[in-house]
């Protein structure tokens, strides 16, 4: 059961509620009536980009004991999980909003092969923004990476599992802004579906 | 003589902007969304990035507005936390024409911000809107976007001397601030000569 926080924003609304993705979530929770009984029944909490990661740090022993207990969490880009979440070194970076004007530009994300997601994602849709990368801890691996360092990773954490990106397509999605993460979308959250294998 | 007091309902893990906070002819009030208290706020500022849920549940802006309050609105509405706010519109299309932000008539507000500095950001269409939202009647229309002149920008004065204020699409800060603007833009929404009689 894939369950969603929502951040009450506009673009979380046009990603967790409207077309074409709302189907994938089973549950959508405002993050003002989050309980922790909410995660009783779900199998993988989706925190979608940019939630305030203030509203989160008050959560940390309720998602660390989601994950340990065997919950997946998938945290999305710039919701800063460093805060919220132990064991996650970002490295923030300065974000080119231009890059693609030079001819030929490149931001070189690419898959790392560590997992099955380039059966789900095309790899023309991974690039738009890059916000930041990891430095990756032990039993973390690399899932894509921006220039050789990690901007999605996972980690398997006791009986459960971490997600964590820096890419932030739900923000753009919901913005009518940049194609590219609809198509990340269409494909990234059918391999969340599928257990993220 | 005292500043106006502007409110800025904040619901990121960052501070509000430089630009706006050092703003000589304001006194800002930096404040968590949540529980925010509006008492004294002469201008209300609510980011792109507000829960919007949050302050349609809370549903106490109008009334701020009929007593005199500037209510200050970015984004893209989802949740109409407002009697006049109705949900977005996209600009339908592609490319420029799509995104083409035209003014209707030339604005106080507005005085010698040029349009192409809300057209482009560094040569890239799209970051000040993708779409409107919809102006009510009695609503002065001051940009729009797209063949179908979605309403980006409108003001819409209240007798008792507030008004609401709605630009659809990324936080106006940075657009008024880069075109040197953003003082001026303060200055003339809530003119101080206006409140003192």
């Amino acid at each position: 059961m894939l369950t969603a926080l929502d951040g009450g924003t506009y673009y979380h609304h046009r990603t967790l509620w409207e077309l074409p993705f709302a189907p994938h979530f089973d549950a959508v929770i405002p993050i003002r009536a989050f309980t922790p009984d909410h995660l009783d029944a779900a199998t993988m909490l989706f925190v979608p980009c940019r939630l305030n990661a203030r509203l989160l740090e008050p959560l940390r022993p309720v998602l660390t004991d989601f994950i340990i207990e065997g919950g997946t969490l998938v945290a999305m880009g710039e919701t800063f999980p460093e805060r919220w979440l132990p064991g996650i070194t970002a490295h923030p970076m300065e974000t080119s909003f231009w890059w693609w004007l030079e001819e030929g530009a490149d931001l070189h994300v690419r898959f790392t092969g560590a997992s099955q997601i380039a059966d789900y994602v095309d790899e023309a849709a991974l690039a738009w923004h890059l916000h930041g990368t990891y430095t990756l801890g032990p039993g973390q691996r690399a899932l894509l990476e921006a220039s050789g360092r990690p901007i999605l990773f996972d980690e398997r954490r006791g009986n459960g599992r971490l997600i964590a990106t820096s890419l932030d397509p739900c923000y753009h999605h919901g913005s009518h802004f940049m194609p590219a993460t609809t198509r990340f979308l269409e494909g990234f959250l059918p391999w969340l579906s599928a257990g993220a294998p | 003589m005292t500043r106006p007091r502007l409110l800025y309902l904040n619901n990121t893990a960052g501070p509000a902007p430089p630009a706006l906070t050092a703003l000589p002819n304001l006194e800002v009030a930096d404040v968590p969304q949540y529980g925010a208290s509006l008492a004294g706020a002469d201008i209300i500022y609510v980011p792109m990035h507000a829960d919007q849920r949050d302050l349609a549940d809370r549903g106490d802006l109008a009334e701020a507005v009929e007593t005199g309050t500037i209510l200050i609105v970015n984004g893209h509405v989802a949740h109409p936390f407002h009697p006049a706010l109705t949900p977005f519109v996209p600009s339908p299309g592609k490319g420029l024409a799509a995104l083409r932000v035209e003014r209707l008539a030339p604005h106080p507000l507005f005085d010698d911000v040029p349009l192409e500095t809300l057209n482009f950001t560094k040569g890239v269409a799209g970051f000040y809107a993708r779409g409107g939202n919809p102006a009510p009647s009695g609503a002065t229309i001051i940009h729009t976007v797209g063949p179908q002149k979605l309403t980006v920008d409108w003001l819409l004065p209240h007798p008792s001397g507030g008004a609401l204020f709605v630009h659809a699409g990324n936080d106006i800060i940075p657009f008024l601030h880069r075109a040197g603007a953003l003082k001026r833009f303060f200055d003339r929404i809530f003119p101080t000569h206006a409140h003192s009689a």
